[in-house]
């Protein structure tokens, strides 16, 4: 088996990259994928709090890397009755603790029994980057429709651009659909056009993925929330299935609908 | 850099006086344009200036401009990258003496 190694990334911290990995690792397990995903935030680890898993860790990927425990001995299955694993992160070590050609060779041996490598970067564009983006083929950016989370993702798209990773694919995270019907959001065409990537997810704002945190349950686990479909979709996406990208409504509540009546109602009298 | 953003100001100040309802994604799209056409520049700051002077020299040469006045930026005007450059022309009335007494270089 030769499974794909995939980096999320983004440049800005913030924007929901460790959350993405964990949806997105949840979704293609939820497929029926054997998927590991690897925690490279050395010193700020989250993708364990995100999966629930904080309570079983014992060896992290920095132990694996420098050869004190062996592989599986760090590798902490989902509570969910999936084929997914985390590595952790190490927490009271710093990003010089490994070698990007470590984590490479560490990818490597992974893609022999995984379907699918995931790694969860860290922010910025230092060390720790450059370790994760050395063992990946694919890159997936996340970012929000701000100014400054778009800067940052075209910065690093130009970086990975020239570390040979090509055609990374982005996603949308955030998006309020109310803000972008008022014009107060950029919107897909928009940041596609400023990026020029090929969008492979929207996620809408959705106060579901905060309790998903909250639990340690990712929110791709609840498939009828608004962000959680989202992160199906994209894992979907990833995983070589062809779904067009939805709009993103605003939310349409009685009050909405009633309003749209209204509307409808206005325009008939004014043509009548 | 300093110069670039002051542009930037100006331009969206522009932008915002043209359409009094401007939406502010429209703002942020536009603002975006200019600082990503900026940090896309690849080329080092000390090649810029090697070229700005340069193209200063050959100016120059035909020309009686400012020893130290010139503006020399990347922009987006339209859809297009474009490189524009002002130089002050110190004096048009010595213009004349200085292209007749300057050879054109062979071609």
């Amino acid at each position: 088996m030769t499974g794909r190694t995939i980096v999320i990334t983004s440049g800005k911290g913030g924007v929901g990259k460790t959350t993405a990995t964990a949806n997105i690792g949840t979704g293609l397990a939820m497929r029926g994928h054997k998927v590991i995903v690897i925690d490279t935030d050395i010193g700020l680890r989250n993708l364990d709090v995100i999966m629930g898993l904080e309570n079983r860790i014992v060896y992290d990927l920095v132990n694996v890397i420098e050869g004190k425990c062996k592989m599986n001995q760090a590798m902490i299955r989902d509570k969910h009755d999936y084929e997914l694993y985390l590595i952790p992160a190490a927490q009271t070590r710093d990003k010089n603790s490994i070698e990007p050609e470590q984590l490479r060779d560490l990818c490597a041996e992974l893609e022999k029994e995984f379907d699918y490598v995931l790694i969860d970067c860290p922010a910025g564009i230092e060390q720790g980057f450059k370790n994760a983006i050395a063992a990946a083929q694919e890159a997936i950016i996340v970012t929000t429709p701000e100014v400054s989370a778009i800067r940052d993702a075209d910065r690093v798209i130009g970086l990975l651009e020239s570390s040979g990773l090509h055609r990374p694919r982005l996603i949308i995270n955030r998006i309020s659909p109310e803000m972008v019907k008022r014009g107060d959001m950029m919107d897909q065409k928009d940041v596609e056009n400023l990026l020029a990537v090929e969008v492979i997810g929207l996620v809408p704002a959705d106060e579901n993925t905060v309790v998903a945190a909250n639990r340690g349950i990712p929110v791709v686990h609840d498939r009828k929330s608004a962000s959680g479909g989202a992160f199906l979709r994209i894992a979907a996406r990833v995983d070589g299935e062809d779904i067009p990208l939805m709009d993103l409504e605003p939310k349409s509540g009685i009050f909405s609908k009633f309003r749209g009546l209204v509307g409808m109602n206005g325009r008939a009298y004014s043509h009548a | 850099m300093r110069e670039l953003l002051r542009r930037l100001f100006n331009l969206s100040g522009r932008e915002l006086d043209l359409a009094t309802e401007a939406m502010s994604k429209d703002t942020a799209r536009q603002r975006l344009k200019l600082v990503l056409i900026q940090d896309r520049l690849e080329l080092a700051p000390e090649k810029l200036e090697q070229m700005k002077k340069e193209i200063w020299d050959v100016v120059s040469k035909y020309m009686v401009v400012d020893d130290d006045f010139m503006e020399f930026e990347v922009r987006r005007v339209d859809e297009v990258t474009v490189l524009v450059s002002n130089i002050e022309v110190k004096d048009l009335s010595d213009l004349t003496p200085v292209l007749a007494s300057t050879p054109l270089p062979a071609t």
